[in-house]
């Protein structure tokens, strides 16, 4: 059994951004389930537990909050990463990111996200958005099946913004 | 034959000649006959023509490349806009509200007023860049044509709008038989939404508003289609500056809006081919003219999606 099954991994560069996402998500009663990282590179090296990551336990997240903007290796290259890998492509994905770009959204459900979040400008509309996630979270930790590495099979989430 | 050729006293010139064999009644070569005609002026005009041609060409493949260059900066631009500007107007936002929340009896009205201020000019600048946004997306966005029935999409409109009317009067008095154009259907929308709406918002200090919609044909330009109102009017001289981006004549507590409606507006008659004018008499209401062409074409239609990938490091 993984240790910790039900993690929230955040990949955010801009630590105001991360903390607002995690005050956002310990509102919604999901304090202290999330492990963040800054960038892309460190993103991988968590799910591939290489480098600083190397000696973590547990299995993979049941869900990934993803940065589009970001220095190293971006939200996009994550995202191919993730859904071209056999091990990590049952991960849910939410894109969570400023950019209101349609030629973005196009971009990050074409590399495979499960959702995209543009995120509102006032704190209350993003506590809202927020609330969707946290729903789905629960939803994944309740119907997830208990055996394999991965927690969620969920494929069939739709867009939340 | 054409050539140089050096005359007797050393000048040159540009000769064209003709060799003629001559031959005697048998057929028997005898010699040749030459004769060479001055063709200098000619050549000369000829060589000015080609390089002014050439220097032509140089100068639109230039020009291209620079408006190439100067369309992509501006796709950037409004990339990093999105981006870049929304980022920390979402934390000055977010961190103000939360720190209401932290102080909350602390907060005496002064500093509650002070944080209302903050919040308000946030979420204004959000508005402007959004709006922003939706008119540097429309200069990219390709226009999808297709007949639109003009009295549905005005009926549509007109009912959104006169569904909330807080109380006013307005009489709508709409032509019968508007035409079917072609056009993208969703932009027109957007464009009878603002023009009607602004009708609507400029008429509310009367006590009766008038909002009159009606057409004509003009051979030469195509349908013509005006919306007039009863309501506050405008200084005519103003009348260009009014479909500028974030151009406004009035204050914003007079009435509310970031300027952008209009400047899309003339964005997007003229990615259909068409144009917006308007005349006014201050206090006494105003006319909004435009244009679309029967064909509805695209004379500056833009490339569909060529958003820059490059930003990212």
């Amino acid at each position: 059994m993984n240790t910790n099954a039900d993690a929230i991994l955040l990949v955010e560069d801009n630590p105001d951004d991360a903390e607002l996402t995690r005050l956002a998500l310990a509102r919604h009663g999901l304090d202290g389930r999330v492990t963040h990282v800054s960038d892309g590179m460190q993103a991988l090296d968590y799910l591939y537990r290489r480098d600083a990551f190397a000696e973590r336990t547990g299995g993979n997240p049941v869900l990934v909050l993803l940065d589009l903007k970001m220095p190293l290796l971006d939200g996009i290259g994550v995202l191919k990463e993730i859904k071209g890998s056999d091990a990590l492509r049952n991960i849910p994905v939410v894109v969570l990111t400023s950019s209101t770009e349609p030629s973005d959204l196009q971009r990050a459900y074409d590399a495979g996200t499960n959702a995209y979040i543009a995120k509102p400008t006032e704190f209350a509309q993003f506590l809202s958005a927020m609330k969707h996630v946290c729903e789905f979270w629960i939803n994944i930790n309740q119907t997830a099946p208990q055996s394999g590495s991965t927690g969620a099979r969920n494929t069939g989430f739709g867009d939340l913004s | 034959m054409q050539a140089w050729h050096k005359r007797k006293d050393g000048s040159e010139y540009w000769s064209h000649s003709v060799l003629i064999a001559l031959r005697d009644d048998d057929g028997e070569l005898k010699g040749f006959a030459k004769i060479n005609r001055d063709m200098t002026d000619a050549k000369r005009l000829d060589d000015l023509m080609r390089n002014i041609n050439d220097e032509l060409e140089n100068r639109v493949a230039n020009r291209t490349e620079q408006l190439l260059a100067a369309n992509k900066d501006l796709e950037s631009f409004s990339y990093s806009v999105s981006h870049d500007l929304r980022s920390p107007l979402r934390h000055i936002s977010s961190f103000v509200s939360l720190l209401e929340e932290h102080l909350q009896e602390q907060l005496d009205d002064t500093a509650r007023k002070y944080l209302g201020t903050i919040a308000g000019s946030a979420r204004h600048m959000s508005q402007l860049i959004d709006g922003l946004l939706a008119f540097s997306r429309l200069g990219r966005a390709a226009v999808n044509l297709n007949p639109v029935d003009l009295t549905q999409l005005v009926d549509a409109v007109v009912n959104q709008l006169a569904h909330d009317t807080g109380g006013r009067v307005v009489d709508w008095v709409i032509a019968p038989d508007l035409p079917v154009v072609q056009g993208d259907a969703l932009l027109l929308r957007e464009v009878w939404a603002n023009l009607l709406g602004n009708a609507f918002k400029y008429t509310r200090p009367r006590e009766r508003a008038r909002i009159e919609i009606g057409w004509s044909v003009d051979p030469a330009v195509g349908y013509s289609f005006y919306v007039r109102d009863n309501g506050v009017g405008f200084d005519t001289k103003y009348a260009q500056k009014l479909f500028g981006v974030f151009q406004r004549l009035h204050r914003p507590s007079e009435f509310e809006g970031t300027g952008i409606g209009l400047a899309l507006t003339r964005r997007i008659l003229e990615r259909h081919g068409g144009s917006i004018w308007a005349e006014s008499e201050l206090g006494k209401g105003s006319v909004f003219h435009f244009s679309l062409p029967f064909e509805g074409c695209n004379p500056i239609d833009a490339p569909t999606d060529s958003m820059p990938y490059a930003l990212e490091p």
